[in-house]
């Protein structure tokens, strides 16, 4: 597929220079809530009179395929400096969001999971202010919240949980047995 | 007096626009606007496939004669210039609407 980039045109803006496709460092843009550099070795066409440049569907997805992962990279190690950096337990931020135990470090590892802008976010306000606005929030909310468990006392909690589970579909099938006898007696 | 018509017509400008390749933009106005790139070109082609004539503001002179058309999108209104080459839509302005803005056919579009 040919590119406008390959091609050199007279310039929309100025009517003056040429665009044709130019690589520099130095170069900055706005992508999604970041201002991120661009990659030098991203050809964009540009006027050599006033400067102007024209983003065309090669340029544009070449460039945000650049973006993106600069982008993902970034908010990658934001989420892990503040979490390393923060007062707060990884457990307590997952719990005031209501995260599973464990995906904070899921996020902050090696795979290619990234966290959302929104999450990461949520996670940096909490790790730098502290988890007592949010608790205080919850509280309003919905009443005081049980304390904090740890792993072995949410280990026991379920296992509690499931037993007593089947101890309740055992006493409802036998209840409902009980029942078609006295129905079929009657 | 200025046109009541635009100088290039809206149908060749909605072919050539949907063409890979076949608009352009400049890159800090699709910045300004836009998360990314590719979304600043999606929805560019989407506002230029919903121009009608009766969109149509006027014809500037400017170093290349330039349509100018004045647009609701989304419940704002747009700003749109553009250029046409043999086989380029080259959109020169696309924006907000700062103040309200007169069609040639008289209606007015709000920001």
């Amino acid at each position: 597929m040919k590119s406008t980039a390959t091609k050199s045109s007279r310039c929309a803006e100025c009517g003056v220079g040429t665009v044709e496709p130019k690589q520099a460092a130095g170069r900055e843009t706005p992508y999604k809530t970041l201002i991120l550099p661009i990659p030098s070795s991203v050809g964009i066409p540009t006027c050599d009179n006033c400067g102007t440049e024209w983003i065309d569907d090669s340029t544009a997805a070449s460039l945000d395929a650049a973006l993106e992962k600069e982008y993902r990279a970034r908010l990658k190690a934001l989420l892990k400096t503040t979490l390393d950096k923060s007062v707060v337990s990884k457990a307590a931020i997952e719990r005031a969001l209501g995260l599973s135990q464990g995906y904070l470090s899921h996020l902050t590892g090696s795979g290619d999971k990234v966290p959302s802008e929104a999450l990461a976010y949520s996670v940096i306000s909490i790790a730098q202010a502290g988890t007592s606005d949010v608790e205080a929030l919850w509280t309003r909310l919905s009443g005081v919240r049980p304390p904090a468990l740890g792993k072995a006392q949410v280990a026991k909690k379920n296992s509690a949980a499931r037993s007593s589970g089947r101890t309740a579909g055992l006493r409802a099938r036998r209840s409902s047995t009980k029942a078609t006898a006295t129905k079929r007696a009657s | 007096m200025p046109s009541k018509k635009p100088f290039y017509d809206l149908n060749i400008v909605k072919e050539v626009a949907q063409k890979r390749d076949g608009l352009l933009l400049s890159r800090t106005k699709a910045a300004a606007s836009f998360a990314t790139y590719t979304t600043a070109l999606v929805e560019a082609r989407r506002m230029i496939d919903a121009l009608r004539v009766q969109d149509f503001v006027e014809t500037k002179e400017q170093r290349d004669r330039c349509d100018v058309y004045a647009v609701r999108y989304r419940n704002q209104g747009w700003y749109v210039k553009f250029t046409l080459s043999p086989d380029q839509v080259l959109l020169i302005s696309f924006h907000v609407l700062e103040s309200k803005i007169r069609k040639a056919s008289g209606h007015w579009i709000e920001p």
